[in-house]
């Protein structure tokens, strides 16, 4: 009995590629996760699809540049991020315009810009949307260092920063009566955010990005009444999502993507169906 | 417990030099100069409109007056980190995950410093503060599961916990019943004759204003008059500062009762 689910589980782990990818989805999982609860309690869930796309100029400007070498298009793509998540920084100084509405604006008009670039050269016929959507099987030994980088810097400036950031997001009055700097503050968050949403979605691709950004989070938003809490269980149903998919995916022969996001939307499900405090859902 | 700049009690806690907020081309408050010595207890009364918000937003610093200065303790706001500013309408929201205790907690942020954590005395003013206004049974409730009258109670203990030397609270007492409106009072009135805290309440209730606060100012774009209720409650301040809006009845023994006619807040002039 138990020596057969010692076969089971050890059963993908006999392929490199299987044990890579179950790394890179659970290192994924983790920061998504982790940087999604900022993500769902500001009521920017839309922010994952629209800088995936937004990132095409860089994405273009890069493949120039370095061809199909993973770094050059890392870099391409967090450098159009970044100028995108300024963007949406910037017009939002005022508190004109909403956050969600910026980040329509920018991510129309960097994605414009991404294709304007493309069909301007001649002979540019790789398709760069292979680029936007990774490949959970696919994942380098690269791809886990920067992931593994990229994570801890972020987790790190979390931990470090836990105070003013909670301030930031909960009350910029407050804030801003404390004289913490609140402009600083914002665009850090909004830059980590995008670090992990460029690192995730080039390499799990972006379907299976929003899912880990989103999903854990909001499933962690029912069931907790503090913000570690949440951080913590969201990064566990990031983790619990991307084991179980990859297994399910393994012998049942789904897509692992797919099955990944499938895990996380039950585990949704089932939270919100038994959630002792049934928030009313209205941010998402 | 020290503040971050040290305060020069001899000097009004906070000074007015000819404020003037625009929004466009309309003119929100004009050339606003006063000031508050230290310890002083002051309701805030006008209209709707009068720009009462306006004025504590200017001075807690989240507006840029257009011209003018503003100085705490003889310096620029901006360095000091001592003004609690409760606003009328928080744009907080509820259902966020943190508990009574973490916004409490918040209150302390910037005197624990960066990349520190919260010190057992860092607690400790927590708790003390709840015990103040009557909350610590509520410390491990999310924010969201409180009463109107706890909600104000918990911004009260958060100014409480930053050691705020100059209190702000603009319209605390919206919506609350007339219990809950004396607990208020009655911390507000601790913290100012106990704790030596400047405060400025700003209030539709005149009555209330008057039993409550040594000092009331009467603001209308301008200040129409600063002084003890008993001094400047007449018929021609009250109209300056209410203007049709408001039916001014003196009656033979000198007390004035006012009928304020534009209240929407549910707190009006009895
Ligand atoms: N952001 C803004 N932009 C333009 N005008 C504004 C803005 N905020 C306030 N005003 C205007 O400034 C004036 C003063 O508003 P304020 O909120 O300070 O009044 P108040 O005395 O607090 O009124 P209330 O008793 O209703 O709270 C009002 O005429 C209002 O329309
Ligand atoms: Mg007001």
């Amino acid at each position: 009995m138990i020596n057969r689910l010692i076969a089971v589980l050890a059963g993908p782990l006999g392929y490199p590629f299987m044990v890579r990818s179950l790394i890179g989805s659970i290192i994924v999982g983790i920061i998504c996760s982790v940087v999604g609860t900022y993500v769902v309690l500001k009521g920017l869930a839309f922010l994952g699809d629209a800088l995936a796309h937004a990132v095409l100029p860089g994405l273009a400007i890069a493949y120039f540049i370095g061809g199909t070498a993973t770094l050059p298009l890392f870099w391409g793509s967090l450098t159009a991020g970044l100028v995108t998540a300024t963007g949406i920084g910037l017009i939002t100084k005022g508190g004109q315009l909403k956050e969600d509405t910026a980040i329509g604006i920018i991510f129309a008009g960097m994605f414009a810009l991404g294709i304007a670039i493309i069909s301007s050269v001649r002979n540019y016929s790789i398709d760069l949307t292979h680029f936007l959507f990774g490949d959970i099987l696919g994942v380098s030994r690269q791809d886990i260092v920067l992931a593994v980088i990229i994570g801890l810097v972020v987790l790190l400036m979390i931990i470090l920063f836990y105070k003013e950031f909670l301030v930031t997001v909960f009350d910029p009055v407050l804030a801003k009566t404390l004289r913490i700097p609140l402009r600083f503050f914002q665009f850090m968050l909004l830059f980590m955010i995008t670090l992990v949403i460029v690192v995730s979605f080039q390499i799990v691709g972006v379907a299976l990005m929003v899912a880990m950004l989103i999903t854990p989070a909001a499933s962690a938003y029912l069931l907790t009444n503090r913000l570690p809490s949440m951080m913590i269980l969201s990064a566990g149903f990031g983790v619990v999502s991307s084991i179980t998919g990859l297994y399910f995916s393994y012998y049942f022969n789904i897509a692992s993507g797919a099955a990944i996001v499938l895990t996380c939307t039950v585990i949704f499900i089932a939270v919100f169906i038994f959630s002792p405090r049934k928030r009313v859902f209205i941010k998402l | 417990m020290k503040h971050y700049l040290e305060h020069d009690t001899s000097k009004p806690v906070l000074e007015l030099k000819g404020v003037t907020v625009k929004f466009g081309t309309e003119t929100i408050l004009d050339n606003i100069s006063f000031s508050v010595k230290h310890g002083e207890r002051i309701a805030v009364v006008g209209p709707n409109g009068a720009g009462k918000s306006t004025l504590f937003k200017t001075i807690a610093g989240t507006i840029r007056p257009g011209s003018g200065n503003i100085y705490i303790y003889g310096d620029k706001p901006l360095a000091h980190i001592c003004i609690a500013y409760v606003p009328q309408s928080s744009m907080i929201d509820w259902d966020f995950p943190v508990t009574v205790y973490d916004v409490v907690m918040m209150g302390r942020t910037g005197r624990i410093g960066l990349f520190k954590r919260p010190s057992r005395q860092d607690r400790e003013v927590v708790f003390y503060a709840l015990g103040v206004v009557k909350m610590t049974e509520f410390a491990d409730r999310q924010i969201g599961m409180l009463s109107g009258g706890q909600r104000q109670r918990v911004f009260l203990a958060r100014a409480i916990a930053q050691d705020a030397g100059l209190l702000l609270m603009d319209e605390p007492l919206a919506g609350l019943d007339a219990a809950s409106q004396q607990d208020i009072y009655r911390i507000i009135e601790y913290l100012s004759e106990e704790k030596d805290v400047t405060i400025l309440v700003s209030t539709h209730n005149l009555n209330a204003a008057g039993k409550n606060f040594p000092k009331i100012m009467l603001l209308n774009k301008k200040v129409i008059v600063i002084g003890p209720g008993k001094e400047i409650i007449n018929t021609k301040n009250l109209l300056s500062t209410f203007g049709g809006q408001l039916a001014v009845i003196e009656s033979g023994n000198g007390i004035v009762a006012v009928n304020d006619t534009c209240c929407s807040h549910g707190e009006g002039v009895k």
